[in-house]
């Protein structure tokens, strides 16, 4: 995708063109595509001057080592770090906050130790949804669903609700962005005997500057990042500096992402939404698909951020179902059993009343068809 | 309209032609441009007179060497009229004309009742046609008869003319049944979508700036056009009688 170098292809089926100077039209030996010469003398001249304003772009790299601080020797004093001996997992709580088992695994057994090694967070967004909230959430949750297993919602079990500070890196970026993009556009007539489809191709340059704000990466390893985007966003109006204050009574994952490895997920949201905004600009054809595109970092800041989560782990059949929700929206999201004879029995429903529906559909139009 | 007093005269004169041969057309083949063996005529004659009186219906079959420029249809109706006449529950004949290797099926108000312009008809057409066009006019000639005989017996038991729109169809089945799974499967597919709402967010279009957005580049180029042409579906050479006094239809074969 990224454009650094100028072809002469075929605009249609990027075959080598054999471009003839002096002549008016230019005919694809492949294709037979006929394009007009001053069209392609004018596309290259436009590719060939952006590749050259593209190669003194000079693509920023985020300032993630500017993301988080060091923590004061009293905040640290007060803080420990409780270890799982089962699954290795790490939280962080303060000296007042127990925990008396795993959020992750549910083992009840976890050895404090020293807290230390951790960069101190520039931000908290503090939790707003009580515990109540989650188990009223979840029992909404379960609602609407036709393929839930029966006794699903009376027969699990909810094992452990846990409130927990999921670190995350928060990119801030100015792009400057550019896409090419192919469109066209048909004008359909009929003749005696044929109807025809007169096909325009168009290349649609676009480019713009726009700037991205708290783009989330959490920095948890155990946290699914599936899970973790899919309980966005959060609203960053109520976000505040950090303090330990927030802490008392909550556990926080301790980070194992770096906001240097979280890099390339932020990039492709910011690359597929920066594409998006330009393709929203191209208008006025029937089909547009982008060919090219580059995205630039003009500048690219990085903070480090705590946000609430609830986790809620049940237990049906004894399989473990995981549960989350944001602590700060009331968002839940989740992944629940599916009946597979409820499944069957609504395909078989669904086959039973479509299918002499779609009989006398198709019998009617092939008798229009073969009278026709 | 002088070619319409030349058409009104031609056909003036085979109608006193085939009036002055009456009594060779009374049988009902008469295979005037000699298409069928002896014993295939007679074979004809027998099932046709079989058919005849099991539905007291007249059946006809001519065929003719030209037509020398008048109008199928109306040919057909006269002969039907003259020489065919009188069936308790219909008339029908078919006429082929080798010249121009038309063909017209002409049947009369009774008959067209049984065996109608677009249910019967068609189906008559579909029959027999296929082995008309091979040039196997036996067999097209058989076919006809046989068809007839069908649907002559269809509308005695089931008190309606047949219509193939009401008629079983294993094509439409085996669609139907495709189609059937298909919908099945997307239900499926859309119920237990509903099971799960975890998914990878694609874009960072939530955490857009208002008012960021800045274009500074807005171009767009014509490069070429492309024609693709496609044939317009057409029409059956074959077509129904429409109104008036006959019904049936004909075409070319």
């Amino acid at each position: 995708m990224a454009e650094s170098a100028v072809n002469y292809k075929c605009p249609n089926c990027s075959a080598p063109l054999s471009y003839q100077p002096g002549k008016e039209t230019i005919t694809c030996e492949y294709c037979g595509a006929e394009l007009a010469t001053k069209a392609v003398e004018e596309m290259y001249a436009q590719a060939e001057e952006r590749a050259t304003a593209r190669a003194e772009l000079e693509d920023k790299k985020w300032e993630t080592e500017k993301a988080g601080n060091e923590w004061a020797a009293e905040d640290e004093a007060n803080l420990r770090a409780l270890v799982c001996s089962s699954c290795g997992a790490e939280i962080v709580a303060d000296m007042n906050t127990m925990s008396t088992q795993c959020a992750y695994c549910g083992n009840p057994t976890m050895v404090p130790q020293k807290f230390s090694g951790q960069l101190r967070p520039d931000y908290i967004i503090p939790f707003k949804k009580t515990k109540e909230d989650a188990i009223a959430a979840l029992k909404e949750f379960y609602k609407g669903k036709p393929l839930l297993p029966s006794g699903f919602d009376s027969a699990n079990k909810l094992e452990q609700i846990q409130p927990m500070y999921v670190p995350f890196w928060l990119f801030d970026a100015k792009v400057d962005a550019h896409a090419s993009f192919h469109a066209t556009n048909d004008k359909t007539f009929e003749t005696s005997d044929e109807i025809v489809t007169i096909t325009s191709h168009y290349e649609c340059n676009r480019a713009g500057k726009m700037a991205f704000a708290n783009i989330p990466v959490d920095g948890s390893e155990k946290m699914s990042d599936d899970y973790m985007e899919s309980i966005e966003p959060f609203d960053y109006a109520e976000m505040v500096p950090f303090t330990q204050a927030y802490m008392t009574g909550f556990l926080a994952d301790k980070y194992d992402v770096d906001a240097e490895a979280s890099v390339p997920r932020a990039d492709k949201r910011v690359e597929e939404s920066a594409v998006g905004v330009l393709a929203g600009t191209v208008t006025g054809y029937d089909s547009v698909n982008c060919k090219a595109s580059s995205v630039c970092k003009e500048d690219g800041a990085v903070a480090y951020a705590m946000a609430p989560v609830w986790i809620l782990t049940t237990r049906y059949q004894d399989q473990p179902y995981t549960f989350m929700m944001n602590g700060q929206t009331g968002k839940t999201v989740g992944s629940l059993p599916i009946d597979k004879k409820k499944s069957l029995l609504y395909s078989l429903l669904v086959f039973a009343l479509t299918t002499p529906l779609f009989y006398y559909i198709a019998r009617y139009l092939l008798t229009e068809m073969w009278e026709g | 309209m002088t070619r319409t007093r030349i058409s009104t005269l031609l056909l003036t004169l085979l109608t006193c032609l085939l009036l002055t041969f009456s009594t060779a057309l009374a049988s009902s083949v008469h295979d005037g441009a000699r298409l069928l063996k002896d014993d295939q005529k007679a074979a004809l004659e027998q099932k046709i007179q079989q058919v005849e009186a099991a539905h007291q219906v007249k059946i006809g079959i001519v065929t003719m060497k030209s037509l020398k420029g008048a109008s199928p249809a109306q040919t057909a109706n006269t002969i039907l009229d003259k020489q065919y006449a009188g069936g308790k529950n219909g008339s029908i004949v078919l006429l082929l004309a080798m010249d121009s290797r038309d063909f017209h099926v002409s049947t009369d108000n009774t008959m067209r009742q049984i065996i109608t312009d677009d249910g019967g008809f068609p189906h008559l057409r579909e029959a027999f046609l296929p082995a008309l066009k091979e040039n196997h006019y036996y067999q097209a000639f058989d076919t006809y008869v046989a068809t007839t005989d069908e649907l002559l017996a269809y509308y005695e038991k089931e008190g309606e003319p047949f219509d193939p729109a009401n008629q079983f169809s294993p094509l439409a089945l085996v669609i139907a049944i495709l189609l059937g799974v298909l919908a099945a499967l997307g239900v499926k597919s859309g119920l237990e979508s509903m099971m799960s709402n975890v998914a990878y967010a694609p874009s960072a279009d939530a955490y857009l700036k208002d008012d960021s957005v800045d274009i500074t580049e807005s171009n767009d180029l014509f490069l070429y056009t492309t024609e693709t042409r496609r044939p317009k579906p057409k029409k059956s050479s074959s077509g129904g009688g429409g109104g008036g006094s006959h019904g049936g239809g004909g075409g070319k074969f």
